[in-house]
């Protein structure tokens, strides 16, 4: 009796859409980037494996692909990147990557774990890989990454986080998801759409 | 600046008589210029060391006088009590008693000059840390250097493997794989583990770092057991898992180097032909690890110490020259890192190896399945 009332307050949970995960299909659409001044073995064979990887030794003039959101995962190096771009060098990337689009992951892949002064980079990090992990274990986190970016939960996570930093209340957010739900449910995205522009007028008035 | 390295500058700067209250073996020192009365070297006790304990500690050098009659000069620096002990200073050392003071009329020190070394002793421990600092990073830094040699290594191993016939899993292909790239491959994890060994070492802070996921504990127990399995052969010894063990936890990446650890140190220190076990347990909240094999006894008064940097036990000192005292420190830090405990146990089997008291020696780990919030 009490597990149905739960599942009752949990039915229109976003948590509760599940969206098949054909990891084939993510791996050819998600891109990946790794920014390192040196070149990096595991590429070639992760591209052999049929992800789309591109790598930069450097950020150069490409700021505004890391910052619209042009890659899924970004797997940044910290010694010799971003010198040129921020006094703080990769920090200062990191920082300005998860200012501009949270939901871009970005693992600490360095060989500088060792240095206390770096411990901030590795913090700001969604994750950190050790530089000599094998292809293997970059595939393993990537897939991991992957299907967690590629559902509606990961998505809703960071739209929640930008409405609490809005000052957004907590039931306002609910309702919001409630409908959002029966949007993806009935797969009618005008209902969301409607209810969203009519909150919007009445917040204006 | 490490405890050890503080004791090490007093052993080489102090010209005074000093005592160190960690040291169990020792704890009265002589000085470069000055040695400790034939008195209180007789008499030195558990005692004289409740009496140290008992002086409240300040960060200005401050005078005191033993039950003996001696002065004693106290002050803490760095976190470390600075015992000076077995002087006659003058002028406040007024209830030496006379036979003393024809006896030892060699200590009899100005406090000024006490004062004065002490305040050179503060001064130097600055720049004696900034010096390890830069050495320790320009050591540090060739390690950059290996691990991207092992990356090279890695990938080219695993490009092999994955080419292998049979399965389609990379465990699969591994199984199937010639025994020298099997080795080649071993080796290179091995080298990943230990260089990551001593990244948490150097920074402590990393071992919170990263995605929380969760942790099939058998499972990364059962890697390190095969990644071993040419070490155990040699010592003809064996590395068994207890019963299958599906139950996970939730940590940070830190946690793998766990088993490593735990599993490197019982080879390393467990004798030819004995087996290593490794029991698992659980419930509601933690899971429960033991590592158990036949090695050099842990004394009871050891038990602590052995998860301090760099202490190594006295009879594993006499046992084996291998093992550098970072491994259990750093198994130490990884756990507190995920709110468990580590903690041994030491039953003697009343023989000897190499003149050396044996024991079954047990590692227990406990780490809860979930990590707290503040963790």
């Amino acid at each position: 009796m009490v597990a149905n009332i739960f599942n009752w307050f949990k039915k229109e949970s976003l948590e509760n859409i599940q969206v098949p995960i054909d990891l084939n299909e993510i791996r050819k659409r998600a891109r990946i980037l790794f920014i390192d001044d040196e070149d990096v073995p595991q590429i070639k064979i992760l591209i052999a494996e049929g992800f789309s990887i591109e790598h930069w030794k450097d950020i150069e003039n490409n700021l505004n692909k890391l910052e619209s959101g042009d890659y899924d995962i970004i797997f940044l190096d910290i010694a010799g990147v971003g010198e040129r771009y921020s006094r703080e060098g990769a920090i200062g990337i990191l920082k300005d990557i998860k200012k501009c689009n949270p939901a871009v992951i970005v693992i600490a892949f360095s060989g500088q774990k060792f240095d206390i002064e770096q411990t901030k980079f590795f913090k700001l990090a969604d994750d950190v890989l050790k530089k000599d992990a094998g292809p293997l274990e970059i595939k393993t986190k990537i897939e991991e990454f992957l299907k967690e970016k590629f559902s509606v939960t990961f998505y809703w996570g960071k739209i929640k986080d930008f409405l609490k930093n809005q000052k957004i209340s907590e039931s306002k957010i609910n309702k919001a998801e409630k409908v959002l739900y029966k949007s993806i449910a009935k797969r009618d995205h005008k209902f969301f759409n409607n209810w969203a522009k009519k909150y919007l007028q009445m917040k204006s008035q | 600046m490490n405890k050890q390295i503080i004791n090490e500058l007093l052993k080489i700067t102090c010209p005074f008589p000093f005592v160190n209250l960690n040291d169990n073996n020792k704890g009265l020192n002589d000085g470069f210029v000055l040695q400790s009365p034939s008195i209180c070297k007789k008499k030195f006790s558990k005692n004289c060391k409740d009496f140290y304990s008992s002086i409240i500690y300040s960060e200005n050098l401050e005078h005191h006088t033993c039950p003996h009659g001696f002065s004693i000069f106290t002050a803490i620096c760095n976190d470390i009590k600075i015992i000076i002990t077995g002087l006659i200073s003058f002028p406040e050392n007024k209830d030496c008693p006379k036979q003393f003071r024809k006896t030892y009329s060699q200590n009899k020190v100005a406090s000024e000059k006490i004062n004065y070394w002490f305040n050179h002793f503060k001064n130097i421990i600055p720049s004696v840390e900034a010096t390890i600092q830069d050495r320790t990073k320009a050591a540090i830094a060739i390690l950059h250097d290996i691990q991207k040699t092992n990356s090279l290594i890695k990938s080219n191993a695993e490009a092999l493997i994955s080419k292998q016939k049979g399965g389609t899993s990379f465990e699969d292909k591994f199984e199937n794989s010639p025994d020298r790239l099997k080795s080649i491959y071993k080796a290179s994890e091995l080298l990943s583990n230990q260089m990551e060994l001593i990244n948490l070492f150097s920074n402590p802070a990393m071992i919170t770092a990263g995605k929380k996921r969760l942790f099939e504990v058998f499972r990364f127990f059962d890697k390190i057991r095969i990644l071993y399995l040419s070490k155990t052969k040699n010592k003809n010894c064996r590395i068994t898992l207890v019963s299958p063990f599906s139950s996970s936890l939730e940590a940070y990446d830190s946690f793998s180097l766990l088993p490593h650890i735990l599993i490197d140190n019982a080879v390393k220190y467990s004798q030819n032909n004995e087996s290593i076990t490794v029991q698992f347990s659980e419930n509601k909240d933690d899971i429960t690890t033991r590592v158990v094999s036949v090695g050099p006894m842990i004394e009871e008064d050891e038990k602590t110490s052995i998860f301090e940097m760099y202490y190594k036990g006295k009879n594993s000192f006499n046992y084996s020259s291998e093992g550098s005292g970072i491994g259990l420190y750093v198994a130490k830090c990884i756990v507190k890192g995920h709110g468990g405990e580590i903690y041994v146990t030491s039953v003697s089997k009343n023989t000897h190896d190499k003149d050396v008291p044996l024991a079954v020696n047990t590692f227990t780990l406990i780490v809860p399945k979930k990590l707290a919030n503040a963790h």
